[in-house]
């Protein structure tokens, strides 16, 4: 689905040109989940937005579903992102302005779905999500998991076929970070291909591939041994 | 979508309350104020404009060039008309125009009005509507006349006009005239206006001047077929000139003209009927430009300022909506998307602003129209569309430099939050600049225009003008006797000091009515022209008016009223004698100087001081007296005038007033300048001001981080209300650099349209810098101060 080829990220900073991503090579298949780890600063952040789209690389290629993004132009990127991904943030970052529902809705806006259509879709996700209740409140009406918890429903509404997070449960407590989790775990086992960023080993263990970025290049990169704490029984 | 953007839009709007009072609030005042304004300027520019041929019609004016200067006049004689239609048959219409007093006698009933006398092709030529009769016949008799709609239905009521007699009794003489036709009253916009409508032969002056090249008392419209422009029908004029007016030429020659540049000293031009409404200079009749002009530009003031408050705010509150246009960017959302978001929230924004200036306008409009003197009507589709059209097109810059920029945000450097949104500050200030520059310079012209009215109104004139009453007699009443009965029964009264009666007014008095009358003549081998006034005893003394040389008019000498003539000083000086006493001058019948009067002005203070001849009025004279003055001890003898004049005339209206009041009423159109400059400054300060503090908010509440540190660090309050001051006291001081001169040059050259005007007022700018800079401190100080007070701890809390 997605293959890296010695892809670069500098900066300039005065005369000098610093890497944030330098020499990265990977391959990443349908129906993975990956984790990045990695100390603050090495690069994490930067790859999971180069490979949503939202910066450019400055060098290497980048394929995503055979498509040479690297090459194609800015309206063409925004297509396939707009097509296959959904982001969930660390800050949540829903609009402010608008309710649970609309913030849901929003990205079927973006997409030109017909209002009938978008009413039963986001019903559905409401329900899945069992936060129907709380579709009229605003982002600052409720506590953070729950504002996670509809940044997730936003981000996979339109049925994306890889989810990108940066630090889902970074600003959450352990047992709203354990139910995003769980809710990334189904959707992983529905097909949808997950990359996530994160500091936490235990949430790195919902995954099954952990890459390991340090000074903006792949140290390590290894298969998760599934655990059968893990697979627990729910 | 469409619902969606609107319904966002909708709870952006409340969310920024502040912000959106303030744009709401100034784009619906601005909106109305210049819509207003607009209108008026619509309207005075579409004076005459409504006639089929008008584009076709000229008025005839004469060009001389005396010795002592170039005169332009729009009188002609009345023969002038044959000569034109023999030597240029090509012209289609030549058409005479005069009016005069009359009072229609109907029934019994009397009543006061005016008529117009002209040419029978009047109505073929102006597109006046006839509701009864048709153009080329209802002037076809010399005994009908053509009623205005006003007047038939102030003589006939609901009865129909048409076939009826009427009793006109012009200028002292009866005429029973048959209604031949019913006109509409003329259009609001026309600069001819008419009651009564007769051939041009029953005017009282026509039987002995109808070949008499010499008096000039009508005007004279001509239309010119197609073929012929104005520059090719003015060369023919000079072959006409050449042939009727040699004697005139030769005179002027003689007298030292210099020819103009085509060698002429006295031509016939064409002024187009269009240009009518606009000119001061020929007919005296129009307006200055200078009006309409000016409430253009302050119309554009005012809409610049209000769209700079818009643009600064919605620009300032957009940046800070970085995050929300990453999220939606994130969540698939096209630039195109993006940018339609922004515009239906302006959208929103300007459609109630506009809205609400509608209901504005249409709120003030009665006291406008007070204003000026004018009745227009808010309906004016193409005017609601243009400044509709202004709106949209600012909204379209307020809506789109955002959208673009905010469109434009990487999302991911956004979402990071470690870019600070980058301040529009050049943009922001350079407006903010242009704002107080319009400003100040409006606040300047206020300052001069009150300065200098102050000045016409209080500018002694020469004569008393607080204690003497002027009374209008009326065209109905046989003055001499009224002077005479008033004379008889006020002998007694102890608050009457003197009584005199005159011809015309001085200033203007409640009937509306000036007039001057321009007499010349030749003396020796001269040209000379001279105001002529008519007065009866006891006129000087009344007034107040010292002479500095000979005697009054007095009834010790019976020869005073058909042989003597009191002169004034200027009128003295370009006769040139050493002593003017004794000077017969050569008006027809020879008439001594007897007395020089010291100059007072006759003429309104935009005229500089002219000759003056005054004679005595006799009864067989064809001069009526229009006024009674009357000098009084105090100003509470008014009252007692009242009840005499009711006594001996209770059917005819008083309408009295004094002489302070008249000088004032002449510089109506100067007030209403006054009233529009002071409210239309007040209203750019304002709305500049409402902008100003709106990007202070912005400012203080970017830089609350800063702020906080700053504090926690240990600065005081008044460093941090420095802080965010400064930048905004120097674009105001920079504004008043720039304005200053700019008010300077425009003042100066309306100060010089003033025979008499202040010099300029130096301290108006220092003054209006002060009252700029005081302002705008005031309204810094509030929020500056605010955001210093607040606990640093608040400010920092949410990192």
């Amino acid at each position: 689905m997605i293959k890296l080829i010695d892809l670069e990220k500098s900066v300039r900073t005065g005369l000098n040109r610093a890497w944030i991503l330098n020499q990265v090579n990977l391959e990443i298949k349908a129906g993975e989940f990956v984790t990045i780890m990695g100390p603050s600063g090495a690069g994490k952040t930067t790859l999971l937005n180069i490979i949503g789209m939202l910066e450019s690389p400055t060098g290497g290629e980048y394929h995503f579903l055979d498509e040479p993004v690297h090459r194609l132009n800015e309206r063409k990127r925004h297509d396939i992102h707009k097509q296959y991904m959904g982001f969930v943030f660390q800050a949540y970052h829903l609009i402010d302005d608008l309710t649970v529902y609309e913030n849901i809705e929003t990205p079927l806006l973006y997409r030109n779905v017909k209002g009938k259509d978008r009413k039963s879709i986001v019903a559905d996700i409401l329900d899945r999500f069992s936060i129907v209740a709380k579709k009229d409140l605003f982002p600052d009406q409720l506590s953070g998991g729950q504002q996670q918890l509809v940044g997730v429903a936003r981000a996979v509404i339109h049925k994306p076929r890889l989810l990108l997070a940066d630090e889902p449960t970074g600003n959450l407590h352990s047992k709203q970070g354990e139910e995003i989790m769980e809710l990334f775990r189904e959707l992983n086992e529905e097909g949808v291909t997950i990359i996530q960023v994160t500091h936490s080993e235990k949430n790195a263990e919902y995954g099954s591939r952990i890459i390991e970025i340090v000074d903006g290049n792949i140290r390590t990169d290894e298969q998760v041994r599934k655990s059968a704490s893990v697979y627990g029984t729910k | 979508m469409i619902y969606n953007i609107l319904k966002i839009a909708y709870r952006n709007i409340l969310k920024r309350k502040l912000f959106s009072a303030i744009n709401v609030i100034g784009l619906a005042v601005a909106m109305g104020v210049s819509l207003l304004l607009l209108l008026t300027v619509f309207h005075q520019f579409s004076f005459d404009n409504f006639h089929k041929n008008g584009d076709r019609i000229y008025q005839v004016y004469n060009v001389t060039n005396h010795s002592s200067g170039i005169a332009k006049g729009a009188t002609q004689a009345s023969p002038l008309k044959e000569a034109l239609e023999s030597e240029m048959p090509e012209l289609e219409h030549v058409m005479r125009w005069s009016s005069g007093p009359a009072s229609i006698k109907y029934e019994g009933d009397i009543i006061e009005s005016s008529i117009r006398f002209t040419d029978a092709n009047f109505f073929e030529m102006f597109s006046f509507q006839l509701l009864e009769g048709t153009p080329n016949q209802v002037l076809a008799n010399l005994n009908t006349v053509v009623l205005s709609e006003k007047t038939a239905a102030k003589v006939f009521g609901e009865e129909n006009p048409i076939g009826k007699t009427i009793t006109l009794n012009i200028a002292g003489k009866a005429y029973r005239m048959e209604v031949s036709g019913l006109v509409e009253d003329e259009p609001n916009n026309s600069s001819l206006h008419y009651n009564m409508i007769t051939r041009f032969e029953n005017h009282p002056d026509y039987q002995d001047n109808k070949d008499n090249f010499d008096n000039q008392f009508l005007g004279m419209f001509v239309q010119l077929p197609p073929t012929l422009s104005q520059q090719e029908a003015e060369e023919k004029l000079k072959g006409v000139v050449h042939k009727y007016r040699n004697d005139e030429i030769e005179q002027l020659q003689k007298d030292g003209a210099q020819p103009d540049v085509e060698g002429e000293v006295y031509s016939l031009k064409l002024l187009p009927l269009n240009d009518l409404h606009f000119d001061t200079e020929i007919t005296g009749n129009g307006i200055s430009i200078a009006l309409p002009m000016g409430l253009l530009i302050i119309a554009f003031f005012i809409l610049v300022i209000v769209c700079i408050n818009f643009i600064n705010l919605t620009i300032g509150t957009a940046l800070t909506r970085a995050r929300e246009v990453g999220v939606r960017k994130v969540l698939g959302a096209t630039k195109r998307q993006l940018i339609s978001q922004f515009f239906g929230e302006v959208s929103l924004l300007i459609f109630v602003a506009l809205f609400l200036g509608l209901i504005l306008a249409q709120f003030g409009l009665a006291d406008y129209n007070q204003l000026f003197r004018q009745k227009i009507s808010l309906y004016n589709p193409t005017l609601i569309f243009a400044i509709g059209s202004i709106l949209v097109f600012v909204g379209l810059i307020g809506g789109s430099y955002p959208a673009l920029v905010l469109s434009r945000f990487q999302p991911a450097s956004v979402l990071k939050g470690s870019t600070s949104v980058q301040k529009p500050g050049k943009l922001r200030n350079i407006l903010v600049l242009l704002q107080f520059t319009l400003s100040v310079f409006l606040i300047i012209c206020t300052m001069i225009v009150w300065n200098q009215i102050d000045y016409l109104r209080s500018k002694p004139l020469g004569y008393s003008k607080e204690d003497v009453i002027s009374i209008p007699i009326g065209n109905e009443l046989d003055s001499y006797q009224v002077l005479q009965r008033m004379r008889n029964e006020l002998a007694a009264n102890p608050n009457v000091k003197s009584i005199t009666g005159s011809y015309g007014n001085l200033g203007m008095g409640k009937d509306g009515s000036r007039t001057t009358s321009i007499m010349g003549f030749s003396q020796g081998d001269r040209l000379l022209r001279t105001h002529w006034a008519v007065v009866d005893y006891d006129y000087f003394e009344t007034l107040n008016i010292p002479l500095v040389e000979g005697r009054s008019f007095s009834p010790e000498f019976p020869t005073d009223s058909s042989e003597s003539i009191i002169i004034n000083e200027t009128f003295a000086r370009q006769l040139g004698e050493d002593s003017p006493i004794g000077t017969v001058l050569d008006l027809g019948p020879d008439r001594k100087v007897i007395g020089v009067v010291k100059d007072y002005h006759f003429l309104p203070l935009d005229k500089a001081m002219e000759p003056l001849s005054l004679v005595l009025a006799k009864p067989i004279d064809d001069f009526r007296l229009g006024y009674i003055f009357v000098s009084v001890s105090n100003r509470t003898a008014m009252s007692n005038l009242e009840e005499t004049w009711k006594k001996l005339y209770p059917e005819t209206i008083f309408q009295a007033t004094f002489l302070d009041e008249n000088n004032q009423r002449q510089y109506q159109v100067e007030e209403s300048i006054a009233k529009l400059f002071t409210t239309s400054g007040l209203l750019a300060i304002i709305l500049s001001c409402m902008g100003l503090f709106g990007v202070v908010v912005l400012v203080t509440s970017q830089r609350t981080k800063e702020i906080g540190i700053r504090k926690v660090l240990g600065a005081s309050v008044p460093s941090i209300v420095g802080l965010i001051s400064k930048e905004f006291i120097l674009l105001v001081a920079i504004a008043i650099v720039i304005a200053a001169p700019m008010g300077w040059w425009l003042m100066k050259q309306w100060l010089q349209s003033y025979a008499y005007s202040i010099d300029f007022p130096w301290w108006s700018i220092p003054l209006a810098g002060i009252m700029a800079i005081l302002i705008a401190v005031v309204t810094l100080g509030i929020q500056s101060v605010r955001a210093a007070l607040t606990n640093p701890i608040d400010a920092l809390r949410d990192e």
